[in-house]
């Protein structure tokens, strides 16, 4: 390059550098953002500064644009087909008949259960037991959550959901323990989470359980 | 099981409805410039699971289109991770051969040297713009529209520009300071 008297070049070169930087650029996957936070981007859940953290990366990993690309024509064909509402205007989508299930479960948790009293609960929605973590948990750090085993069952997802009703962590594995490094992005305050068994189509449940995000 | 063995084994109300469902993501997927083959190993892991969810959910009965959606969500999580894992078990070499983006309208001999040094500059310069501009930044020159920077941060309008805009001079300056002068008349 010709620095004598420096170079003028214009955005289209710049644009095409960059796109041909991208495109020979190759990381190693492990420093990569997991599918599940790329999946996060794309549906505007979590707090902005770990969304901007995540576009980051994918913006400069080739590999990551792809599996963003990808994740984007997923969530944009269920929009289209009516199946869920655009990234903004997301609330708690389900099923009616599990919405009212939570609100049920919501209901009967403000009249049962006291804060302290985090033990689990039998019925049709308790098939699921939970067994960590407590009632309360450090703001900042990676959270492991832990169930025990249902019968049946492939995977599980784990929900963490805002006092409004709102996804603020969805992960899905095939064991019975998970630690989200999602959660030590959670502000403090008080969200709620529960584990559904899937098999792979979605089965017992967990109660909603209390989590509270204490500041450090 | 195959895609056509699994197609099979659908009802035809819920192979309607996986059709339908696969036809928006081929049409959205084009957009995207994505590959057919990737679109393809989705809709096949949502039909294998469907039809192993066959007789365990009544959605599944029902062809309801937002367990379809949900579905597809986590079959391309799960092609992700496998993908991911193949890739981490081939190991591949990593090229790291000159690009030439930089070549000039006549032959330069130089010019596959000029580009490739062009693009390290470009990207080190990036690297030093403020956290909250850079995804901006680097979205603008991968050849995504404001529009769509805005529709995937839930920015507005106004806000993305701005980002945009300050993100730019930061970037502009930078690559001053390299000897590098850019023409900005586009964004």
């Amino acid at each position: 390059m010709g620095h004598d008297g420096g170079v003028k070049v214009t955005e289209a070169q710049l644009k095409e550098a960059y796109q041909a930087h991208l495109a020979r650029s190759r990381r190693d996957r492990a420093s990569c953002p997991s599918p599940e936070a790329i999946q996060a981007l794309v549906r505007r859940e979590g707090d902005e500064a770990s969304r901007l953290a995540t576009l980051d990366h994918v913006m400069s990993c080739g590999d990551c644009r792809t599996e963003l690309d990808l994740l984007r024509t997923v969530e944009e064909a269920g929009q289209r087909s009516g199946a869920v509402a655009a990234p903004g205007r997301r609330r708690w989508m389900m099923p009616a008949a599990l919405a009212a299930t939570l609100l049920l479960a919501v209901g009967l948790g403000r009249l049962v259960l006291k804060p302290a009293e985090d033990t689990v609960r039998s019925g049709d929605t308790g098939r699921v037991e939970l067994i960590a973590p407590g009632a309360e948990v450090p703001a900042g750090s990676p959270v492991s959550f832990a169930w025990r085993p249902v019968e049946g069952a492939s995977r599980y997802r784990l929900e963490v959901l805002t006092p409004s009703g709102d996804l603020a962590i969805e992960a899905e594995t095939h064991d019975t323990a998970l630690t989200s490094d999602s959660a030590a992005r959670l502000a403090p305050g008080s969200y709620q989470w529960w584990v559904i068994a899937l098999s792979p189509a979605p089965g017992p449940r967990s109660e909603l359980r209390r989590l509270r995000v204490i500041a450090q | 099981m195959t895609f056509e063995e699994a197609g099979q084994h659908l009802s035809l109300a819920l192979e309607a409805a996986v059709s339908r469902y696969g036809a928006m993501v081929r049409q959205v997927g084009r957009k995207y410039r994505l590959d057919e083959s990737d679109l393809d190993e989705v809709m096949q892991e949502v039909r294998i699971r469907l039809w192993r969810a066959r007789g365990t959910s009544e959605m599944v009965g029902e062809a309801n289109t937002s367990y379809i959606y949900r579905t597809a969500s986590t079959a391309a999580l799960d092609v992700l991770r496998r993908r991911r894992a193949r890739q981490a078990d081939r190991h591949d070499p990593i090229e790291e051969g000159p690009v030439a983006v930089l070549s000039a309208p006549t032959p330069d001999p130089h010019g596959v040297l000029e580009g490739s040094e062009l693009a390290s500059k470009v990207a080190q310069a990036i690297e030093t713009i403020a956290e909250s501009r850079r995804p901006a930044v680097r979205m603008h020159l991968a050849g995504y529209p404001r529009e769509e920077i805005a529709s995937l941060m839930g920015w507005t309008e106004a806000k993305t520009r701005n980002l945009l805009y300050r993100g730019l001079a930061d970037l502009r300056e930078r690559l001053a300071q390299e000897g590098i002068g850019w023409d900005t008349t586009e964004a």
